[in-house]
């Protein structure tokens, strides 16, 4: 038995195909769109290695740490420019490094009685 | 071919630490580095950006070692006219300046008494005459000492007077009448006036305790610790210790005011268990534990020298693990020093002293003799002028810049130098000879407890970033400030 195809079935056939591409294309479209962020860090990252050399590293991944240049005393800030912290409480440090023969400093509280300066002389 | 300069830092790692370190000296910042900052770091001098490319990169890709240049350039680590310009770094400006104020009142030691009920190995004061005449204070001198210090104390508005010796019990009646006229006379002169007082707790009758209690001084005992450390150094004159006398007073008195009680051990070389040390003296009832190192001639045979240093290190390594661990729940921290070393280094705060000294803090001997501290009271050199008289101003300029750390030989060239401001010089000139060289003992160990601040703030950051602003009242200076 022949297969016979008329010009209509052929047409058709060639209708179907290009339908089935045109869905496949629009799905790989859409599953890109998804897709695109991971795969473009798993492919290349703008800044640092492909996170595939984390998990399956290089001879000079292994000798590289990760690059860090921290400030503790301080912070960066809007302008890129360095702050530095101050106290809001007043800063004391006594009179002797510690351990040594000062006394620490007494307390002076607002409310004791006995330094009324209004009291007559 | 322009050459890479580092500017004055300080590069470290400790041997408990994982990561490195650097402390620039000028601004007081520090920085956690990995491995390429530090070995930029460690071989940049005299080298420029080409080279240091070159010899790192077998160990890191060219592009990072060149990115990570800039970037220690852009905080001022290291420059190179090549570099970019730095600008944001900040100056010390706003920090506190060098021989500004750090504390709100004019503290002086009054010696009430130039003699003592005891003998004690370490005393500086010669066994409390200071190797003069043995003497009480007298009431017109003391009165005189009680006017001058007032007065002088009105700029600040706040006075803390301490009653020295010797033995100042051995005085006490005195004390019982300079006290009122204090109040008084501060009253009248608006000034607030505190009282302080160090006594070796021999002499401590009910009385003296009530009235010190009631008077809210500040009550400083000296004990060495355990029976047996404070009988080996601290006799009474026939021989005996004084141990037992003093334990007993001392759990009277901490029995009423403990939070005004501290206890202040001498280290020597006998016993350097600290930890046995504090605990012996937290168990009289008061957690206000003070030890410092005796200052001696290295050649005593209690002295501590540098090779008891890996111990000193030990303990203090571990007081800093247990300060950490209290910062981080929240808790005050059993001893201060460590947070106090950490608020200098978040403040950047500069110090060109290492105390207050000749200007905020002052000694009036028994004769009425002012000096620059009471462990320098023996010193006629210290000698600046006399309550009837005044003190001499010169001279006080004299030893403000004389006294200076960046005027000191070994110290000028100290990466701590900002921090500790030289240190004592009743330690420098006790152990080297000269108050303008410092004892190298002291120093390695206070660059060591530098060192460790600096690790415990990484720590802290670490695991809340925002706590070492809570703990320490920080606020960040705003960029218009700046």
């Amino acid at each position: 038995m022949h297969l016979r195809l008329n010009l209509a079935d052929v047409a058709q056939i060639i209708l179907k195909f290009y339908l089935f591409v045109f869905q496949a294309l629009e799905h790989l479209q859409v599953l890109f769109f998804v897709i695109r962020r991971p795969l473009a860090r798993i492919l290349h990252c703008k800044k640092g290695k492909p996170l595939w050399r984390r998990f399956f590293p290089l001879k000079e991944d292994n000798m590289a740490t990760r690059r860090k240049l921290a400030l503790i005393n301080g912070t960066i800030g809007q302008k890129g420019s360095i702050l530095g912290y101050r106290a809001t409480n007043s800063f004391e440090i006594g009179a002797c490094p510690p351990g040594r023969v000062s006394v620490p400093l007494a307390p002076f509280p607002d409310d004791d009685e006995r330094d009324n300066f209004d009291q007559p002389a | 071919m322009l050459c890479i300069q580092k500017c004055d830092m300080h590069l470290f790692q400790t041997e408990e630490q994982k990561q490195p370190v650097v402390y620039q000296v000028e601004t007081g910042l520090f920085f956690e580095l990995d491995t390429l900052f530090k070995s930029i770091l460690e071989c940049c001098e005299g080298l420029s950006a080409s080279e240091i490319v070159q010899m790192l990169v077998g160990q890191y890709e060219a592009e990072e070692i060149v990115e990570a240049i800039e970037e220690l350039a852009q905080v001022g680590l290291i420059s190179d006219h090549a570099l970019p310009v730095v600008s944001n770094v900040p100056t010390t400006e706003g920090v506190a300046a060098c021989g500004v104020s750090q504390t709100d009142r004019l503290q002086v030691s009054l010696h009430v008494s130039h003699t003592c009920n005891i003998q004690c190995a370490y005393c500086f004061a010669h066994g409390g005459d200071y190797g003069g005449k043995a003497m009480l204070m007298q009431p017109d001198v003391a009165e005189q000492a009680i006017r001058w210090i007032i007065t002088e104390a009105q700029v600040f508005g706040r006075c803390q007077i301490d009653f020295f010796g010797g033995e100042p019990l051995l005085n006490f009646p005195l004390l019982q009448e300079l006290v009122p006229f204090a109040r008084f006379l501060g009253a009248r002169l608006g000034v607030q006036v505190g009282f302080g007082i160090v006594t070796n707790g021999t002499l401590l009758t009910d009385e003296m305790k009530r009235f010190l209690v009631d008077e809210k001084f500040q009550i400083k005992v000296s004990i060495d610790g355990g029976r047996q450390t404070q009988d080996r150094i601290r006799k009474f004159h026939n021989g005996s210790g004084t141990y037992d006398v003093v334990a007993e007073n001392v759990q009277k008195l901490t029995a009423e005011a403990p939070e005004r009680v501290y206890l202040q051990a001498i280290m020597t070389a006998y016993d350097m268990d600290e930890d046995r040390i504090a605990d012996a003296l937290r168990s009289l009832g008061t957690d206000n534990a003070l030890i410092g190192p005796a200052v001696v001639s290295p050649d005593a045979p209690y002295a501590v020298r540098e090779e008891h240093l890996p111990v000193l290190k030990q303990q203090i390594y571990k007081r800093s693990r247990r300060a950490l661990k209290a910062i981080l729940s929240g808790e005050e921290s059993e001893d201060e020093e460590f947070d106090s070393r950490i608020r200098k280094l978040l403040t950047r705060a500069k110090s060109c002293h290492g105390c207050l000294g000749g200007k905020q803090y002052l000694a009036v001997a028994a004769d009425g003799s002012i000096y620059f501290c009471s462990s320098l009271a023996d010193a006629p050199e210290f000698k600046m002028g006399d309550v009837f008289a005044g003190i001499d101003r010169e001279k006080q300029q004299y030893f403000d810049t004389q006294f200076n750390v960046h005027n000191r030989p070994e110290c000028k060239t100290c990466w701590a130098r900002n921090l500790c401001g030289g240190g004592c010089l009743w330690d420098a000139r006790t152990t080297t000879g000269d108050p303008m060289y410092p004892n190298p003992v002291a120093c390695e160990q206070t660059r060591y407890k530098y060192e460790l601040a600096m690790e415990m703030c990484m720590e802290i950051a670490e695991v809340d970033a925002s706590l070492l602003q809570r703990r320490y009242d920080l606020e960040v200076t705003s960029e218009a400030e700046k």
